[in-house]
């Protein structure tokens, strides 16, 4: 028995599985190397037209980013139908991804970006679009708003063009502000109206254990952010030098936290950990109707569409300045790109008001270009069947402040995070924290 | 070659030479000589594998460790400034360090006893034990992202079943994922739950002992306690320096369990930051790829002194059949 | 099996015996009720998926979760069908080569031997993360970005933890089974592929479980080197069902249990299958006795 199981096995095995091994592969067309010889080979393969070119362009999302994505491309061929793209959609780990496909020589031509923008932009990774604008004949500040251009441009150069561009509006439940009689929220609300409010919609169970919220945010920049910029702080100034522990920012902060710590009309981390959840996660406990308020972008019109809840959307209140942070993301062509002038063409087309319609037809997000937004196509589409107030999104556009996107943004908010995680559990002041924060923005931009 | 060798030999002169001695006649023997080629032949296939695919990759991170390549472009030589920067000014490396120790000291072990109880338990034969054979392993299959959102809840402060379970006993459970002196205890549970790919090569070993040496042993009156420690457990000593081994170095190496379980924060305030994960962090979110090459390469050299202990120590409590040493 | 016993003995082995059900029940119950509520998550409904009001015992049975797994746009099959060409070829590839390596390790005699051993066990030492972006130049190099052969063709050439493994294995076969095997007029590799090989039986198969369960659940590889859906494993493309368009958002965990549920079904099926084979033999050889 010993002898028959393995006589000889290894050397003929392997050689067999290699043979297999190619045949699979050649039968599933597997072992197909053209796509990533793309870049290098401008025309091209199995293409057709020696004047066609291929570029390959990656996004992050989920199947219905990329199904709107490809209803915009096919829009794009229609227009210019030279250029074909090799839509690569990455659901998770994008960063990481994309990162090493530049290292490794494989950029792609076209990536979708946000926050990274000046990461790369600052490593001479991108390409400036503003000559590629201009040569269309558009101008992007009266395209896009000069809020959504200088969010993605240093020193007069745009590195990405502006796509996807919503303000933050506030998701708030009727049920329980009609219960609990208190008006709805509205741009007018100062810091007290909205903490009052937050109050009343608060309620506690017989052992006194909070049972329903006013409010719900956590550790996420739009959130502490914006009570920054909205008490006239910020986080860098002009020069760029860090400013976190300002007067204004503790005293925003600390109005926060006394509403998480002393009125509990806010959602604690302690509160969100019995969900299973992080510092942050408020919308679960919007949805089992147990949260009056919560202000977060787009993409929760989709998913509260078919809650069963009453809700409906409204601008975001103001303190002593109007500051509302914007959920935005660009579309940036890479420096290496062998097909420049192709993939600057093809972005000009995908944020215009033709190429972004399908963002707003099918509800996915709102588009960067003003145009679009303006058009029938947005403002009354045909999926807001329980006419949601989509005017709140663009209500608030000329208030959007431009986050500090500098290359050190990730390791800005690890500092936060770092810097604040006692502080929102009582802990540690909230001077003492944004000292902390301060102190380790300043060793960054050093 | 044999010539070298002789002379070599005719240098030996000290009296604990005699060994070295020996080594020499035969590796210049013709029988040596063939065992030599058989031996690379054998091992070939690794080595072509290490050179083509990892010693390239080993010496370039090497090099950039050197250097202040930020993934992009062209990297610039700074010497040594890197490690000076790791041993002297960062304020998240000697932590990072602390709780890495921490854990594995804590987890390797126990992961350790753990499996050595579970496959004692499930060695021998007995009626459902495929059922529980597989059940043990099934954790160990589950993908992280799943498993750390089950323990989120399952180590919810107020409602969690854990803290649940220590108010029977008047307990009051911590606030674990936000408390700093509970996290890596967290983490330390999360991967203890995936014992099973350790458990499952010691049931196996377990088998092979020979059932006549425990009836012997019986015959004697040794207790079961006096059995396990005394037959059982030297002839799985192998597969115990195995797990032990592969136990640490991967321990060491945690990053998985704990990335997911704190959402990539390390937190509370970096309560829970392990060195593989600040390799990740430099690496991947902040673009410090010499950073990073260098906090690896200070890891691979702990590693290494803390196996190179272990692999001493194991003539001691190992017992191999045969010698495996050259 | 019918060794005389005395009645002391059969009462201690029932006693034993009820003591290991206690204990073993215990241990399943607690090593089992995360994976209790997995499956309850996946039969959840959408609603209760975003009202995170799961319940620990399944209470909805929403089977069309997975009907949904593959009734989506996904080419399903298709990473299915990648997925079990990674497995298949790996497992052959890795459980070979690491034998022959392992055996190379564990028997022959060479000058730079501990020294290759302890490079060998070095490179399971450096963090993967400060190698990724050079071991992608080098696949870019080939030319196979964006094809299985990153994943697959690594395991023709051994990996440290598994020859570490079956070097164990391999030193518990007593020596003088070679030196029989030697008077039988066999060779060195004779001896590997004809006596070493069958023995060990059971630790092959444990090496082909382990990258069977690795491969199968491997996402990260795929994730760097392959860029077109349709090339996609199972554990990679099951992701884009589950993927959100804002990281802000909360992810559908009931597709995201869907998706743990089918990687890890294949893998429990398998493990439990060939625990048979795994188990036969034992990682001792039958004849060992103490020293």
């Amino acid at each position: 028995m010993h002898d028959i199981a393995y006589r000889g096995a290894s050397p003929r095995a392997v050689r067999a599985s290699i043979a297999a091994l190619a045949a699979a592969l050649a039968l599933t067309g597997l072992a197909s190397c053209s796509a990533s010889e793309q870049p290098d080979t401008p025309d091209g393969s199995g293409a057709g037209q020696a004047e066609n070119t291929t570029l390959t362009m990656t996004i992050w999302g989920s199947d219905i980013d990329q199904k709107v994505m490809e209803e915009r491309l096919a829009l794009a061929k229609e227009a210019l139908p030279d250029i074909a793209v090799n839509l690569q959609l990455i659901a998770n780990d994008y960063d990481t991804k994309v990162q090493t496909m530049f290292a490794g020589g494989q950029a792609p031509d076209i990536m979708m970006t946000a926050e990274s923008v000046n990461v790369y932009s600052s490593k001479g990774q991108l390409e400036d679009l503003n000559p590629y604008f201009a040569a269309e004949g558009v101008d992007p500040v009266s395209s896009f708003g000069q809020g959504s251009v200088n969010t993605y441009s240093t020193d007069g150069k745009l590195w990405g063009a502006p796509d996807r561009s919503g303000a933050a509006v506030v998701y708030y439940n009727k049920d329980l502000f009609d219960a609990a009689g208190v008006a709805y929220p509205s741009a007018d609300w100062d810091w007290d109206a909205f903490r009052d409010a937050a109050k009343k919609l608060t309620l506690t169970d017989d052992n006194g254990n909070v049972s329903q919220w006013g409010y719900g945010a956590g550790d996420w920049w739009p959130w502490y952010m914006t009570w920054f910029y909205q008490n006239g702080g910020t986080v860098l100034d002009g020069q760029g030098k860090p400013q976190v522990n300002s007067a204004e920012n503790v005293e925003a902060l600390q109005f926060y936290n006394d509403m998480v710590l002393i009125d509990k009309s806010a959602l604690s981390p302690l509160d969100y950990a019995d969900q299973g959840l992080d510092n942050g996660s408020p919308d679960p406990l919007f949805v089992q109707g147990k949260l009056a308020m919560e202000v977060t972008g787009f993409w929760n019109v989709s998913s509260l569409k078919d809650a069963g809840l009453d809700w409906d959307i409204a601008p975001l209140w103001h303190g002593k300045e109007s500051a509302v942070p914007a959920f935005s993301s660009a579309l940036a062509v890479a420096a290496s790109s062998k097909n420049k002038e192709a993939a600057a063409k093809l972005l000009v087309f995908l944020t215009s008001a033709a190429g972004q319609k399908p963002i707003a037809t099918s509800g996915l997000d709102v588009p960067a270009n003003l145009a679009a937004v303006a058009d029938p196509s947005f403002q009354q589409p045909s999926w807001n069947t329980s006419d949601v107030d989509l005017s709140a999104f663009t209500a608030s556009a000329s208030d959007v402040y431009a986050p500090p996107f500098v290359p050190q943004w990730n390791e800005i908010q690890k500092a936060f995070t770092d810097g604040l995680a006692d502080v929102y559990t009582g802990k540690q002041s909230v001077k003492a924290g944004l000292d902390k924060v301060q102190a380790t923005v300043e060793g960054l931009l050093k | 070659m044999n010539t070298a060798a002789a002379a070599r030999e005719r240098a030996a002169k000290g009296p604990f030479e005699a060994a070295k001695r020996r080594r020499f006649a035969w590796l210049s023997s013709r029988l040596g000589r063939r065992e030599t080629l058989l031996f690379y032949a054998f091992i070939s296939p690794w080595i072509i594998g290490f050179v083509v695919f990892t010693a390239i990759p080993m010496i370039s991170s090497a090099y950039l460790s050197l250097t202040d390549w930020d993934s992009f472009q062209t990297p610039n030589f700074v010497g040594l400034a890197n490690y000076v920067k790791i041993f002297s000014q960062d304020p998240l490396f000697w932590p990072a360090l602390g709780h890495t120790l921490y854990f594995a000291a804590i987890s390797v072990p126990l992961s350790l006893l753990i499996a050595l109880f579970l496959a004692n338990l499930l060695a021998k034969p007995f009626r459902g034990a495929k059922f529980f054979r597989t059940v043990i392993y099934i954790p160990a299959l589950v993908p992280l992202v799943a498993a750390a959102m089950i323990f989120r809840w399952l180590l919810a402060p107020r409602s969690g079943p854990i803290n649940g379970f220590l108010a029977l006993f008047g307990v009051e459970g911590p606030a674990w994922l936000l408390d700093a002196n509970w996290i890596i205890p967290a983490v330390i549970l999360l991967a203890l739950w995936q014992v099973g790919a350790g458990t499952i090569l010691l049931i196996a070993a377990l088998q092979g002992v020979p059932p006549e040496m425990y009836e012997a042993a019986e015959l004697d009156g040794a207790s079961r306690t006096r059995q396990f420690w005394n037959i059982s457990v030297p002839l799985v000593t192998p597969i115990l320096f195995f797990n032990l081994i592969t136990g640490m170095i991967s321990g060491f190496q945690v990053f998985s369990q704990v990335y997911v379980l704190t959402n990539g924060t390390s937190g509370p305030d970096n309560a829970s930051l392990m060195l593989v994960p600040y390799v990740y962090d430099n690496a991947f979110r902040y673009y410090d790829m010499g950073y990073a090459s260098a906090l690896a390469w200070v890891l691979f050299a702990i590693v290494m002194v803390f196996t190179a202990i272990v692999i001493r120590s194991s003539n001691a409590w190992v017992f191999y059949e045969t010698e495996v040493r050259s | 099996m019918s060794r005389p016993a005395s009645a002391r003995k059969r009462t201690g082995e029932k006693t034993h015996g009820a003591l290991r059900y206690a204990i073993l029940t215990v241990v399943s119950a607690i090593l089992m009720a995360p994976f209790v509520f997995i499956v309850s998550i996946s039969l959840s409904s959408d609603q209760t998926t975003k009202q995170l009001s799961f319940s620990f015992w399944p209470s909805e049975f929403h089977f069309d979760n997975f009907a949904r797994a593959f009734t989506s746009d996904l080419p399903m099959g298709r990473f299915l069908l990648n997925s079990v060409v990674i497995v298949f070829f790996s497992c052959i590839f890795m459980t070979l080569s690491s034998a022959v390596v392992a055996y190379g390790f564990a028997r022959l005699r060479a000058p730079g031997k501990n020294i290759l051993f302890i490079v060998l066990l070095s490179t399971m030492m450096i963090p993967g993360e400060v190698l990724l972006i050079p071991q992608f130049i080098i696949f870019r190099n080939f030319g196979w970005i964006d094809t299985l052969l990153p994943i697959i063709v690594p395991n023709l050439f051994a990996n440290a933890y598994n020859v570490f493994l079956m070097r164990q294995f391999i030193s518990r076969i007593p020596k003088e089974l070679d030196e029989a095997a030697q008077l039988d007029g066999l060779g060195q590799f004779g001896i590997f592929a004809r006596m070493a090989m069958p023995l060990m039986k059971p630790i092959l198969v444990a090496v082909a479980i382990f990258t069977f369960t690795f491969n199968w659940g491997y996402f990260f590889g795929p994730l760097i080197y392959i860029n077109s859906t349709e090339k996609m494993p199972l554990a990679l493309g099951i992701q884009l069902l589950s993927a959100t368009s804002s990281g802000a958002q909360t992810p559908p965990w009931n597709l995201v249990m869907v998706g743990a549920m089918i990687l890890i079904i294949p893998m429990v099926a398998v493990y439990h299958f060939g625990q048979k084979y795994l188990y036969e033999a034992g990682l001792v050889s039958g004849s060992a006795g103490l020293k």
